[in-house]
């Protein structure tokens, strides 16, 4: 293998910075094998820094989001103080009640916006354990027993598995995939939780007994703000349980059902 | 910089009356860990994009760059290396040397390249395919579940730009056909791996973050479904 020192000062340059041309050359050979290595040691680097850009980025937009959604609730509520100086004890009563709404609609938005950023920033740290997901379903059922109980609803385990995870994360992301399938499914209906172990991945499943999903539905269903039926939901629960699973190496995998089937949501933790 | 991009490609057969054309400046990009799947109907130019990106067939125009390094100007010579090197290439029918072990067909594009082998990394990818013990046998000794996972294998061992998936399910039964997009969606996960997967079967591009739709040889959808 013949290599002249222009060859090698070359190489040295790329791996220094000082020359932007692409050294792979797709000869055979251990010194095009090399160059073909040093192109991806220098891509990795480029990476990387692309990467933090894209963090900053994505922070930003969650800002611009959080500005451009809290201007409703603010200006209604402006409203209702103004209007509230001059109003009668019952008016007085029912501005009151709005205002309290409004703010608790606020306090939950900036918050699951903020997690969110931090999700998707990767600046989380998850403590991750094994936690049983019959563990988790009893933390979680005293904030769902209410919406439950107003829709005549009931929760089913079928089947409990150790999942390893962070549980305090881990709990929201499945209340708010439950909350999901209570504001789908019909009154007096069950909902099914099942979770499992195979050799890719430990699973929690949540099957709902609405109509299903449609291609249209589900493309808007992790988008922020594009997805909710409900007056008090914001569109972003079902997003925010992604960001969720996502950032701790795991996936949600939706079986649209329909045909009388509900929607099942899987959420998978790879091992 | 994208992993993949793809420029006004175009590929035309015949002339004048008998003029087929089976791209009609095709243009899109793939960012690196996205998962895409690129679906369309029999005919619908899908099979030709694929033979276009992996470098196995010249656009009549049109450019496609893999890494920042235009494919449609290269040799014979110099595609053939650059795609053992950069790519990962799945196909329906495994496509594996029958005479070799499930190992063996895996550390191939090691052995071409004349690389020492990893067996750390050989080992470890093993595990994650779930075969183990079948890492001795040969091709007719396992499942077509099993051959698709060693095609996987084969496909990763370079750590590829990214994978190309030709109906990789195809023909495999449901049950076994989710066990390979499962395989699929943890390598994207875990290795942040590119992957590119054409089908024409809606359910299986519906588990992509991305999906391209292709008619009559143009791009008539792309729509992220999982941000």
């Amino acid at each position: 293998m013949w290599i002249s020192r222009k060859e090698v000062e070359e190489l040295s340059r790329y791996l220094r910075g000082e020359t932007d041309a692409d050294i792979r050359d797709n000869k055979e050979g251990a010194f095009s094998i090399l160059k073909n290595d040093a192109y991806s040691l220098v891509t990795g680097k480029e990476e990387q820094l692309k990467s933090l850009e894209n963090q900053r980025d994505i922070l930003s937009e969650y800002m611009a989001d959080i500005s451009h959604q809290l201007k409703t609730p603010i200006t209604s509520m402006m409203i209702m103080t103004d209007l509230l100086e001059n109003a009668t004890p019952e008016k007085q009563a029912e501005f009151t009640r709005n205002i309290k709404f409004s703010l608790n609609k606020m306090e939950w938005l900036v918050g699951a916006l903020l997690k969110m950023a931090k999700l998707d920033a990767n600046s989380v740290e998850f403590l991750k354990k094994d936690v049983a997901v019959s563990q988790m379903i009893d933390d979680i059922m005293p904030s769902l027993a209410v919406l439950l109980d107003i829709n005549d609803q009931t929760l089913e385990l079928k089947n409990d598995c150790e999942i390893t995870c962070d549980k305090r994360w881990m709990e929201e992301a499945i209340t708010n995939i439950i909350k999901n399938a209570i504001e789908h499914s019909p009154k007096g209906s069950v909902i099914t939780v099942d979770s499992g172990d195979n050799p890719l991945y430990k699973w929690i499943s949540i099957e709902d007994k609405g109509s299903g999903l449609t291609r249209q539905s589900y493309a808007a269903l992790f988008k922020r703000f594009e997805y909710s039926t409900n007056e008090n939901g914001f569109g972003i629960g079902m997003p925010l349980a992604l960001s969720i699973v996502k950032g701790q190496g795991g996936d949600i995998d939706v079986d649209f059902g329909g045909n009388g089937r509900g929607a099942v949501f899987t959420i998978k933790m790879f091992k | 910089m994208a992993v993949l991009e793809v420029k006004e490609l175009t590929k035309e057969y015949g002339q004048g009356d008998s003029k087929v054309v089976a791209l009609d400046h095709v243009s899109f990009c793939v960012e690196r860990g996205e998962f895409v799947a690129i679906i369309g109907a029999s005919g619908s130019g899908k099979s030709t994009l694929m033979n276009m990106i992996g470098g196995i067939d010249n656009p009549t125009s049109g450019d496609v760059i893999i890494e920042g390094r235009n494919i449609s100007k290269m040799s014979e010579d110099e595609l053939a290396i650059f795609r053992r090197r950069n790519l990962g290439m799945i196909y329906q029918f495994y496509n594996l040397v029958p005479t070799l072990t499930a190992r063996e067909n895996i550390i191939l594009p090691w052995r071409l390249d004349g690389r020492k082998e990893n067996k750390e990394k050989v080992t470890e990818l093993l595990k994650v395919l779930g075969l183990t013990e079948r890492a001795e046998h040969l091709p007719s000794q396992m499942s077509g579940g099993q051959q698709q996972r060693v095609s996987i294998g084969r496909a990763l061992i370079n750590d590829p730009a990214f994978i190309l998936a030709d109906e990789p399910t195809g023909n495999l039964d449901s049950k076994t056909s989710a066990e390979i997009i499962d395989l699929l969606k943890y390598t994207n996960e875990q290795f942040n791996q590119t992957i590119l997967l054409i089908t024409h079967d809606e359910k299986i591009a519906l588990r992509a973050d991305r999906i391209i739709t292709i008619g009559d040889g143009k791009i008539i959808g792309d729509e992220v479904m999982k941000g």
